[in-house]
């Protein structure tokens, strides 16, 4: 197996059965990881803020930095792949409140941006660790679709083991 | 309860609501006396366990934001489709309220209608014998959100 | 496909709830609508369908008096209802799911958890038919 490291304000998708992605040290930054079971594509999208209107230009550069930019292009990304809307499982994690001082609370605009997101892109979310104080780690076998998350000073834990969604 | 406890209660169940439906981050304004700039106004009466008065007020632009995020369509909202979402909003600030400060028994509420500033900045001025009344502010995303209530148990 | 109905006086919550149901794992087929309970029962009397979303407090028949109703009739009874309203307060829990609701969501929500009553509401079902 080898990792593809998605960095801060980086995103990575894969549909080779030997990658592993992962992204460590998530605070107030977000990621947003999805997986199509049936055509094997997995993303990875590790953002820091909220919205892009405050840096258009930094946006431009780089959409993965910002929810508003990144989560498309996430999803566009791994439908370029062949993955299906309808089949997608996601899983969020992160937006912690590292600092008891912060002022801003980002990582609390962090959560609520992706849910805005995804209210309007009708896509929901699977599973959901965010808040807290403590920063995560979270990485996903694209071969399994399988998302393991580790949190500062604790064990590694599976959050879901992605099967395609059943429509009643 | 004291004024306090339905202020706090107010406040929590506004900012849960804000969270949940409509995505929105709201804070508490640093002014001391915020003041609405070209708002639209809402009431509701409830009645049961506890008998009083909702209101909300929220800058146009706030809605409009807030209309965005909760319809989620790619393009603006009708201003009636904004409307209809205000009623909607007072139902909820107020239903979410009363459930959280008055668990145990329901109070029924009427339809919201809409109303001008005015009406809403005299919700909380009662001086009805063993009513509390309160308002809080809250800076969302394009303007000023205010919720006044006047509450009391009914007898 | 499952065809159902939503009561609710606000054009708005209908609205969301459309499309909130939309996002579940539920196989929408028609989606009724009506603005209070009077109006649902003359919805069911013409059309047939699987769930009901319904709201308590609305002009000329609320929520409790329609499921009230629903309950008076053979057929009508065997939809499952699931109240979405604002009042979460104990007695009316109570009074609903007395009255013969199957399920409960308190407004506020969010998608993902109208995703789980509506899959705890199908499995439920899933069992009484077996």
């Amino acid at each position: 197996m080898k990792d593809l490291v998605v960095g801060v304000g980086d995103c990575r998708v894969s549909k080779d059965p030997s990658d592993r992605l992962i992204t460590y040290a998530l605070g107030s930054c977000i990621a947003v990881a999805i997986y199509d079971p049936v055509a094997r594509v997995g993303g990875l999208l590790h953002y820091l803020l909220p919205d892009s209107k405050i840096d258009p230009e930094k946006a431009a550069q780089n959409p993965f930095r910002f929810a508003d930019t990144g989560i498309p292009a996430l999803f566009h990304r791994a439908y370029s792949m062949g993955a299906d809307k309808k089949r997608l499982s996601v899983i969020v994690a992160g937006g912690a409140q590292v600092l008891a001082s912060e002022l801003f609370q980002v990582g609390k605009r962090n959560q609520l941006a992706l849910k805005k997101i995804m209210w309007r892109a009708g896509v929901l979310i699977q599973r959901e660790e965010v808040g807290g104080e403590n920063s995560r780690t979270i990485h996903m076998s694209v071969d399994t679709g399988s998302v393991f998350m580790k949190v500062a000073g604790g064990a590694t834990e599976e959050l879901l083991n992605p099967t395609q969604k059943e429509r009643a | 309860m004291t004024k306090t406890s339905l202020e706090d209660v107010l406040l929590a169940s506004s900012t849960e609501v804000l969270e949940t439906m409509f995505f929105a981050d709201a804070m508490t304004p640093e002014a001391p006396q915020p003041e609405h700039t070209d708002a639209v106004a809402c009431v509701l009466l409830c009645t049961g366990a506890q008998e009083g008065t909702f209101s909300v007020a929220i800058d146009r632009a706030a809605l409009v934001s807030l209309s965005e995020a909760f319809y989620g369509d790619d393009g603006p909202p009708s201003a009636i489709k904004e409307l209809e979402l205000l009623c909607e909003l007072t139902n909820m600030l107020a239903g979410s309220t009363l459930s959280a400060y008055a668990p145990e028994k329901y109070c029924p509420l009427s339809s919201p209608r809409l109303c001008d500033l005015a009406q809403h900045l005299k919700t909380a001025e009662s001086t009805q014998p063993g009513a509390q009344s309160t308002t809080i502010y809250l800076d969302i995303d394009g303007g000023l959100l205010s919720v006044s209530t006047c509450l009391k148990v009914a007898a | 496909m499952r065809d159902i109905l939503i009561v609710d006086d606000s054009r708005a919550m209908r609205n969301f709830l459309r499309r909130a149901l939309s996002m579940t794992s539920l196989e929408i087929g028609t989606v009724h609508e009506a603005e209070n309970g009077l109006e649902a029962l003359g919805v069911l009397d013409q059309h047939a369908v699987e769930v009901i979303f319904s709201d308590i407090n609305m002009p000329v028949m609320d929520g409790a008096v329609f499921v009230a109703e629903l309950a008076r009739s053979e057929t009508k009874r065997k939809i499952p209802v699931v109240v979405v309203s604002t009042d979460n307060s104990t007695e009316r829990r109570n009074q609903m799911h007395a009255l013969g609701a199957k399920g409960y969501i308190a407004k506020p929500f969010s998608p993902e958890s109208l995703e789980l009553e509506v899959t705890r509401l199908l499995w439920e079902a899933s069992d009484d038919e077996n």
